[in-house]
């Protein structure tokens, strides 16, 4: 046996033995996000029918469209999105710093408490008890227990970036160590400065509006980043194109990320300076996301036919282009002409739908479909279930994304009408509530295909075979592509 | 990229954005005075609120209203909020301070308009009521009568309307020897009458009282300075 064959084997070894180590928190924290995401659908469901036929619910105070409303968004952001967020981070970690997890049961005992915090505080909010802040909505006393459930989970991934014994830090370590930080550095002080010594009540807002800037640009985004940066090189076989151009879009989004937030109260009770920070700030991120996308796409290269086969690169490219597209809008929405229109109007919530949709989901989604067949020693059962999921979830996206937007700038045009009840900016925006409606029940019936996928492989019902799932058949021509060390074929 | 490079930059990311954004205008609109006071009716602004009042703020915020409703008028040169007031009440009121909010724990800017902004509902109901039924004054009980009745079915008033009902803040019941002083005038059934829980009762007279046009000092830019006076 030559010695780089067994290097090869003993980094093998390893891998399975990262994988065997963090199998039950990471498993724990996948299932929860299937879990919570299609409680979000749901909810999200209800809500914009709730728009559509207010008294349909009318009997039922927790499903009016404000409880409703609230409950999606905190199922979303903190059942879906950090659960998915935590299991990502915690495989990556351990993996790019080649070191088996220690005592998997504390992030596994902290992830069922995070769980049962956020239930209590989705029970509170549908029963009635609703902070009125903004992703922010659980009772203040939820607030200690998610912190410390957070803290022990960071923690057990942060160990292994101290102990990593590397002669060089992989830029996606970079993303994830700045993502564990964030949220500690942004839920802290908006705790603080809104709960325990509040200050002027302007003020309260204003630092909701930077918690909810923070969380998407200091968090999911870099998380996201992390797996795109992590997977592409991964299954292509090929290095990342540029690391230098890596690590300034990692600066420039770190710089950029904490000042956002407030471009959404642009004409609001609040020093304008203010504003036209967070507005700058969030227009300028769309150099980093350029960044990010021609990294990877340089670093697929001549080998992105790859993206028809491998659900991993698909999406994980997918979240980068993504990225792109949600900071445009970010930018656009920041424009005094174009905010006139669509300031205060679903409009602005556009760019929270195409981070956590349309980047954060995609690499997470990239993220699970490389990790689960690690973890559970089969593979997936099905390249078109895959294919279906990531068209049906994609077309979805894509109608909620123009529906907010599009909606948004009639909403927002309606309101220039001075003459006239409220009925004007009511009907405008009505035909994009159903457009809304149809884009939860697409992603619905996709994601709900993919859980079911999801736990078939959990209990080992995927396929026993020891090459990886393609999406389609391999043409012909795209024979060469599969060269050994294409991680996703070579099951590394 | 050394470890300690990486630690220095995540510190000035965080930091830098919560020192100017946040901690410096916390400090600084936490601490400054501006209260008034009209001399010519002994009246001081802001006005302090009841406190029945600010459960009225609680119940706002436990329904989710301000994730329908905004309560901020915003400048003219991003909006029209001045003038869609101006429509209703003859007068545009002025763009919201942050002393528009002084007493209240937390400033519901909202998070979008399904409905319309109410920060000066207090104002415009009223006046209203007072066009639709040509009185020259108008009694308090029917603006809260107006408010009651649409909380319990929005669209006994506005058949077009998508707000929620909050039947769940009202009592049915059956009625004993008179009806209730408080029974909304509508028609749920021979014997019975619906009236307002204590959160209904509150959350109207949060609604009653919200109004974001009390005088205020000029902005500090409007200030004179102190040559000119000399």
């Amino acid at each position: 046996m030559s010695s780089s064959s067994a290097s090869e084997n003993s980094l093998a070894l390893l891998r399975a033995n990262i994988d065997r180590s963090v199998r039950w928190p990471v498993l724990l924290f996948f299932t929860s996000a299937g879990f919570w995401f299609l409680a979000s659908i749901i909810l999200g469901m209800i809500s914009t029918w709730g728009l559509l036929s207010p008294d349909t619910f009318s009997g039922c105070a927790m499903l009016q469209y404000g409880r409703v409303q609230s409950a999606h968004t905190t199922a979303l952001v903190y059942g879906f999105g950090f659960n998915l967020a935590f299991g990502m981070i915690l495989w990556l970690m351990h993996r790019l710093c080649r070191l088996p997890m220690k005592a998997p049961a504390v992030p596994f005992i902290a992830g069922h408490f995070w769980n049962i915090a956020i239930s209590v505080g989705i029970l509170f909010i549908l029963g009635g008890v609703n902070s009125g802040l903004e992703w922010l909505e659980f009772p203040k006393q939820v607030g200690p227990a998610l912190l410390i459930s957070y803290i022990a989970i960071a923690l057990w991934a942060f160990v292994p970036f101290t102990q990593r014994d590397q002669p060089q830090t992989y830029v996606s370590l970079w993303f994830l160590v700045a993502a564990l930080f964030a949220f500690p550095a942004l839920y802290l002080p908006t705790q603080i400065m809104v709960h325990i010594v509040p200050g002027a009540a302007v003020m309260s807002a204003a630092i909701n509006h930077w918690y909810i800037g923070g969380l998407l640009f200091l968090f999911f985004t870099p998380v996201a980043v992390a797996s795109v940066f992590y997977f592409v090189p991964k299954v292509s076989g090929r290095p990342l194109f540029s690391f230098s151009l890596g690590v300034l879009s990692f600066w420039a989004l770190i710089l950029l990320g904490g000042w956002t937030g407030l471009q959404r109260l642009i004409g609001g009770p609040l020093p304008a300076w203010m504003t036209a920070i967070s507005g700058t700030a969030t227009f300028l991120l769309i150099i980093p996301a350029l960044f990010i996308w021609i990294n990877t796409r340089a670093t697929l290269a001549e080998r992105s036919r790859l993206v028809t086969y491998s659900a991993t690169l698909r999406f994980s490219y997918a979240a980068s282009i993504g990225l792109v597209i949600a900071t445009v809008f970010g930018g656009l929405t920041t424009f005094p002409s174009v905010f006139k229109l669509t300031g205060m109007t679903q409009g602005a919530l556009s760019v929270q739908i195409a981070i956590m949709l349309g980047v954060f989901m995609f690499a997470g989604f990239g993220a699970i479909y490389f990790i689960i067949p690690r973890l559970c020693g089969c593979e997936w059962r099905s390249g078109s279930a895959i294919r279906f999921h990531f068209w049906f979830t994609t077309y979805a996206v894509i109608m909620l994304l123009a529906m907010y937007l599009v909606g948004g700038f009639w909403q927002g045009d309606a309101t220039y009408e001075l003459e006239g009840t409220w009925k004007v900016v009511s009907d405008s925006v009505r035909p994009y509530y159903i457009g809304r409606m149809l884009g939860w029940v697409l992603l619905l019936i996709a994601n709900f295909s993919f859980v079911i996928n999801l736990w078939a492989m959990i209990f080992g019902r995927g396929r026993k075979a020891g090459t990886a799932t393609l999406l389609h058949e391999v043409d012909g021509m795209d024979k060469d592509l599969f060269v050994p060390e294409s991680a996703e074929t070579s099951k590394a | 990229m050394s470890v300690r490079t990486f630690y220095l930059g995540l510190l000035a990311a965080f930091g830098l954005p919560w020192v100017f954004l946040v901690a410096v205008p916390y400090g600084e609109m936490t601490a400054s005075d501006v209260t008034m006071v009209d001399e010519s009716i002994g009246q001081t602004y802001p006005q302090t609120k009841a406190g029945f009042i600010e459960y009225g703020n609680r119940i706002y915020a436990s329904e989710g209203c301000f994730q329908c409703h905004s309560q901020m008028v915003r400048t003219t040169d991003v909006s029209v909020d001045p003038y869609r007031y101006e429509s209703e009440l003859g007068s545009p009121v002025r763009e919201s301070r942050p002393e528009d909010y002084l007493g209240e724990d937390y400033a519901f800017l909202g998070v979008q308009r399904i409905g319309p902004d109410l920060a000066n509902i207090g104002i415009t109901k009223p006046r209203d009521i007072k066009k639709a039924t040509g009185v020259d004054t108008v009694d308090p009980a029917d603006v809260r009568q107006w408010h009651m009745e649409h909380l319990f079915d929005p669209r006994l008033i506005n058949e077009w309307s998508n707000m929620p009902s909050y039947q769940h803040l009202f009592e049915k019941r059956r009625i004993q020897g008179q009806k209730s002083d408080s029974a909304l005038n509508i028609n749920v059934g021979e014997g019975y009458e619906v009236v307002p829980t204590e959160r209904a009762e509150a959350l109207v007279t949060y609604l009653m009282s919200l109004k974001k046009n009390d005088p205020t000092g000029p902005p500090k830019a409007e200030e004179p300075a102190e040559d000119d006076e000399a």
